[in-house]
């Protein structure tokens, strides 16, 4: 069983990794698009940023912050709002089974773009 | 048995007429709740005069024994130290008997029991959780020695005391229960005031306990759950800031785990104890303390 410091010690950690990645996200689908920020959403623009292993490494990294993050914190609302030994097991392993599953959702959908198809 | 058949109540409120007059009267707006008749709580409106001196308590006890003798309130000593009276006056939590009616500067006072306890009656909540959770993180010295050698005292720089000496100003009266968010909804949550005395204990250089009170704070309802509202620093009358002592509880448990778990405590000093050994002391106490009778 993880101990409660250890799961909240990697919610800030991570919290601090996606104000970083966040940012660099955002800046590399604006100002830090290739030909600048007018025309950097446009589909082929931002699939230069998937095709670059580089861009594909920080959105994987991304999501994997945010997986942890975000139903880590789901998790700790949930226990708030509810008690019991029964909630908390379900509450446990449910947001455990939804980190994974948008994690490797996710990472398909990075994976595709990467290697040049499309959904 | 009718109100006004009832045996006349020995204890008067002073009768300060003659001495200076009222300077208002002021509506004491009371929650009353009786568990044999009432669904739910309900207000009812009193009229107080009010003295210079007045307190939320002196006007709760004018009404207990001048109006209605039916009202239930818990107070002791009258001067903020016991922190039996603590209620939510005008929307805040607050110790009645430290409370001036004038400072208040409303002529509607309204009083209700605190929140996150369970309701007995009127402005009476049942203490038992909160004291359940004050006991659960073992506030008192631990050490293998403690039993040994009843006769000396533990040596202590006041740096070292100065560590924790905020927090000894606590008196329980459950006000940072009631303020805390996290209690409101996490029944389970240890609360403000458990915490906070877990941190005292855990810093005091005479202790030794930190390994137990770590596997009772780091818990998913434990020192994890506040969120930093600072509530219980705001709503507490003794100065305390259980929020401050709840964040050095963290960085303790993140960084300082094992070298409190390994920390030496104090030596104890050379010098015997004078007077009564606490062993005799001891011996002479009662094994368990009487409990009341719980509410039905």
């Amino acid at each position: 069983m993880v101990r409660e410091s250890t799961l909240m010690w990697i919610q800030y950690i991570t919290g601090l990794g996606i104000l970083v990645l966040g940012a660099l996200h955002f800046a590399s689908l604006t100002l830090l698009a290739p030909g600048g920020y007018p025309g950097a959403l446009e589909y082929a623009t931002v699939i230069s940023r998937y095709t670059d292993p580089l861009w594909a490494a920080a959105l994987e990294a991304f999501l994997a912050l945010l997986s942890y993050h975000v139903f880590n914190g789901f998790r700790v609302l949930l226990l708030e709002l509810n008690q019991g030994s029964g909630w908390t097991k379900a509450v446990n392993v449910t947001m455990a089974l939804a980190a994974i599953a948008a994690f490797l959702y996710g990472t398909r959908t990075i994976l595709v773009f990467h290697l040049g198809g499309a959904i | 048995m009718a109100a006004s058949e009832q045996k006349q109540l020995e204890f008067k409120v002073p009768n300060l007429e003659g001495v200076e007059k009222p300077i208002k009267n002021v509506i004491f707006r009371v929650s009353r709740f009786d568990p044999d008749r009432d669904r739910e709580p309900y207000y009812r409106d009193y009229e107080v005069p009010v003295y210079r001196f007045t307190t939320v308590l002196d006007g709760l006890l004018y009404i207990k024994y001048n109006l209605d003798p039916t009202l239930a309130v818990r107070y002791s000593c009258r001067m903020g130290v016991c922190g039996s009276c603590a209620m939510i006056v005008n929307g805040r939590e607050r110790l009645a008997c430290k409370t001036n009616v004038l400072s208040l500067n409303s002529n509607i006072v309204t009083v209700r029991p605190i929140n996150n306890l369970p309701l007995i009656r009127d402005l009476v909540t049942d203490l038992r959780p909160f004291f359940e959770k004050h006991k659960k993180v073992m506030p008192y010295i631990i050490r293998d020695d403690i039993e040994a050698r009843q006769d000396r005292e533990f040596l202590q720089s006041p740096a070292e005391l100065n560590e924790y000496m905020m927090l000894t100003d606590c008196i329980k009266c459950g006000l940072c229960y009631s303020a805390c968010p996290t209690t409101a909804t996490d029944a389970l949550f240890l609360g403000p005031q458990a915490l906070a005395q877990a941190y005292r204990y855990t810093i005091d250089s005479r202790d030794a306990g930190a390994a137990l009170r770590f596997d009772v704070v780091d818990d998913p309802h434990g020192v994890w759950r506040c969120h930093f509202a600072g509530a219980c620093s705001a709503a507490c009358p003794k100065g305390v800031d259980p929020a401050f002592a709840i964040q050095q509880l963290k960085k303790l448990l993140l960084y300082k785990r094992n070298a409190m778990k390994s920390r030496k405590p104090a030596p104890e000093s050379e010098k015997v104890r004078e007077g009564t050994s606490v062993e005799e002391v001891l011996k002479s106490m009662p094994k368990e303390w009487p409990s009341p009778p719980a509410p039905k």
